[in-house]
């Protein structure tokens, strides 16, 4: 899942692209893994 | 009854000291009192003594009233314990220093911005406690308090059933009859028909009640009455409201249809939930600036649609021309203030049909339409125009323009002061170049309005048409703000959808966006534009939010600044700011299959997936294929759980585009369909495997692998 985030970061996958393709809120339930968090900071800015 | 003794003034209950009585009723005698552990002061109910003597009935009320205890909402009075001391029931509750709701209605109503805030504030509450499965059963004026800053709580959430003499579920004509001879019961004046049949009861009883509150606080008076309970309640099985539009002039039909839906005796006919209520109050609010505005007069405000104009050139090449003009007039009416103009996706849907002008004034919901030609001869140039009364077929103006193409700005502005000079003719002061002219070359003009036209068609052959069209007119305007504008969008847009990589899309959107903030930094396209670029190109979240937020102020009837607004808010998960702009999108446009399918991305981005699959639906319904609506549709149905629909959807949607985010969502392996007809492992591989999805390249990343 972290290697397929930072992909997604690397190439500056729109958010609502990213949103949409991968489930919706699913990713949200990883918050607590900081590696994660970052990520989907960087891709949504929250 | 040790009940009398204990409760004096200064006497004392557990830790509870009790300091007076502020109220009394069928559902047990309320005091103020003092918690002296927690030295706050709390509002104590003593439970009725039938109810405090039978178990089982004490053993319900407790699991409601915890349940309601959970709820933790700024409209809902809170609960903090169910207690008993010395053979004392009782609970204690927030304490809440207003006056209650029925003692703030006068005779003639309340004002209509009152009306909205305090009814949105209910359908909050109540859609708080549906989400947890709690129904008030008893929503009444007496039930809702609102302070002295003019906050509203709503009290006795759930507690009704077991506070009761009598369950109100139960009550019936006859038990509603008992009153007459003396037995306690609740009046049936807010109740739902269902109610007083004692049918089964679900949360729409309690929209039921809210529309009877909406009704009084609108019109000072109840909309059903009745000398006696059996007639109330036989008049509220039977009879329709008075419209609220003949007592109430400066209410806005948009207000009284949403109050007389609250009140159908159907439930399925009601509002679905409360928060649809919500939503269509904050709708009303945005769609007249920061508050729900009175109308000023008796008639429904002036309204009207602008038809496609019919392409007479004889070239079919010509009809993005036809549909330029049109566009334009749909967008210099837009701006007039107090004039309600139907959509541009929503009006062209009537292109070349043969419905009757008054059917279609009806489906529009306008009063007036306009419709017209458009025939071209090189540079000559023949438009005729008439204005058409919805209602009954009648012309009330009509004209026709012989001139050369360079008067094109000319005829556009005397289009529209002739209609409004017709329609609303107080406006006819504000009407000199409503039309925006942002270019003076008509040749630039024509490129625009081609531009656009493909734009409108978003697919990826069609926005490189649209990209050649706005970079051919700033070849000859470089001055021309709006094709800078629309040069960005389709960025965007091709970003959007993966057919471009960041890299090649980035600076050329970036280019073209900055130059139309520089040369019309106050117009919705300009500002659209940023928005649109930081958001999809950025993340820059805070420009984002801003110039959506400034394109919504510019124009809040632009369906398609509201739709992507809500977009936006949904993925900052702002829910209850996200629902109402895309409600507002789509009551604004509501034939548009673009912006049902926007309300549906952001309904998904919100998780919630029903609501996200019925919007696409819908916009599926208005136009059969539609890629933005099969792809969000496709989306919900996974995460639904309807894995075969899904996959026909996406796999419609890739046939049909080849677009790089849907191939990706169904992989180009073979293998997913295999993962695919497993659900529960398919739901984890694909998410995780998706969110690597390239948006670019999506043959090499695109890997599903079984959990």
């Amino acid at each position: 899942m972290r290697q397929a985030l930072a992909a997604a970061v690397g190439e500056a996958t729109p958010p609502l692209t990213f949103r949409a393709n991968s489930g919706g809120l699913f990713l949200e339930e990883f918050r607590s893994d900081p590696e994660i968090n970052r990520m989907l900071f960087e891709l949504y800015g929250h | 009854m040790p009940y009398l003794a204990a409760m004096n003034p200064h006497s004392s209950i557990a830790h509870y000291r009790i300091a007076s009585k502020i109220g009394a009723g069928g559902m047990g005698e309320v005091y103020r009192a003092t918690d002296t552990k927690l030295g706050r002061d709390v509002a104590l109910k003593l439970l009725p003594a039938e109810m405090a003597s039978d178990p089982e009935r004490l053993a319900r009320f407790r699991r409601e009233a915890r349940a309601v205890a959970t709820l933790n909402h700024p409209h809902i009075v809170t609960i903090f314990s169910v207690e008993e001391a010395d053979g004392i029931h009782f609970l204690t509750m927030e304490l809440v220093e207003g006056q209650s709701l029925d003692r703030l209605i006068p005779e003639s109503g309340l004002p209509v911005e009152r009306i909205v805030e305090i009814a949105s504030a209910l359908a909050d509450a109540l859609a708080a406690a549906h989400d947890k499965g709690i129904v008030h059963r008893d929503l009444k004026p007496a039930n809702v308090m609102v302070t002295g800053e003019g906050r509203v709580k709503v009290l006795d959430f759930g507690l009704a059933k077991e506070m009761r003499p009598h369950d109100p579920a139960d009550a019936t004509l006859t038990s509603a009859g008992k009153t007459a001879v003396g037995v306690v019961l609740g009046t049936p004046a807010y109740m739902s028909p269902e109610q007083i049949a004692g049918r089964t009861l679900d949360h729409r009883t309690d929209i039921f009640s809210l529309g009877i509150i909406l009704y009084e606080m609108a019109s000072g008076r109840r909309p059903f009455e009745g000398a006696s309970s059996a007639e109330l309640a036989s008049t509220i099985l039977r009879d329709t409201p008075r419209p609220l539009t003949e007592i109430r002039a400066d209410l806005g039909n948009d207000l009284c249809r949403l109050i007389q839906r609250c009140l159908e005796k159907e439930p399925r006919d009601r509002f679905s939930s409360a928060r649809d209520v919500r939503d269509g109050l904050q709708a009303l609010r945005l769609a007249s600036g920061s508050g729900a505005r009175p109308a000023t007069s008796t008639s429904p405000p002036p309204s009207i649609a602008v038809l496609p104009f019919v392409n007479r050139s004889g070239d079919a090449d010509n009809e993005f021309f036809s549909d330029g003009l049109s566009e334009d007039l749909i967008n210099a009416l837009s701006r007039l203030p107090g004039l309600q103009v139907a959509s541009r996706t929503s009006a062209f849907r009537f292109r070349g049909g043969d419905l009757d002008i008054r059917q279609i004034g009806r489906q529009l919901e306008v009063a007036t339409l306009v419709e017209g030609s458009v025939r071209r001869s090189g540079a000559r140039l023949r438009v005729t125009a008439q204005l058409v009364n919805a209602e009954n077929g009648y012309q009330l103006w009509s004209e026709r323009y012989d001139r050369q193409m360079a008067d094109v700005f000319e005829i556009q502005d005397e289009i529209v002061a002739s209609i409004v000079k017709a329609v609303v003719p107080a406006l006819l002061g504000d009407t000199a170049h409503a039309v925006e002219r942002s270019t003076e070359n008509t040749e630039a003009y024509e490129l625009y309005l081609k531009g656009r036209h493909y734009w409108h068609q978003r697919s990826p052959s069609t926005l490189r048409l649209a990209i050649q069209c706005f970079e051919q007119a700033i070849q000859l305007d470089p001055q021309y703000a709006l094709a800078h504008a629309g040069l960005a969008d389709c960025y965007g847009i091709l970003r959007l959808y993966g057919w471009i990589s960041a890299e090649e899309g980035r600076p050329k959107a970036h280019a073209a966006m900055t130059k139309a903030m520089a040369l019309a930094p106050a117009s919705l396209e300009a500002n659209f534009s940023r928005a649109f670029y930081a958001f999809q190109f950025e993340r820059d979240w805070h420009v984002a939010g801003t110039d959506f937020q400034k394109a919504v102020a510019i124009n809040p009837r632009s369906s398609l600044a509201q739709g992507y607004y809500a977009v936006f808010l949904a993925m900052e998960g702002r829910a209850d700011d996200a629902v109402p702009h895309a409600t507002l999108a789509c009551q604004l446009d509501p034939l548009s299959a673009f912006i049902h399918s926007l309300a549906s991305v952001a309904l998904y981005s919100l998780g919630r997936l029903d609501e996200a699959e019925r919007a696409a639906q819908q916009a599926l319904e208005l136009q059969p294929d539609y890629l933005l609506a099969l792809w969000t549709r496709g989306l919900a149905l996974c995460g639904l759980g309807r894995h075969e629909e899904a996959i026909q959807t996406l796999e419609r949607a890739v046939t049909l585009s080849r677009a790089p985010i849907f191939v990706g969502l169904l992989g180009l392996d073979t293998r997913v369909r295999g993962v695919l007809m497993k659900p529960s492992a398919w739901c984890v591989s694909w998410k995780i495997e998706a969110a690597g999805v390239s948006t670019s390249r999506p043959s090499h990343r695109c890997r599903f692998t079984s959990v």
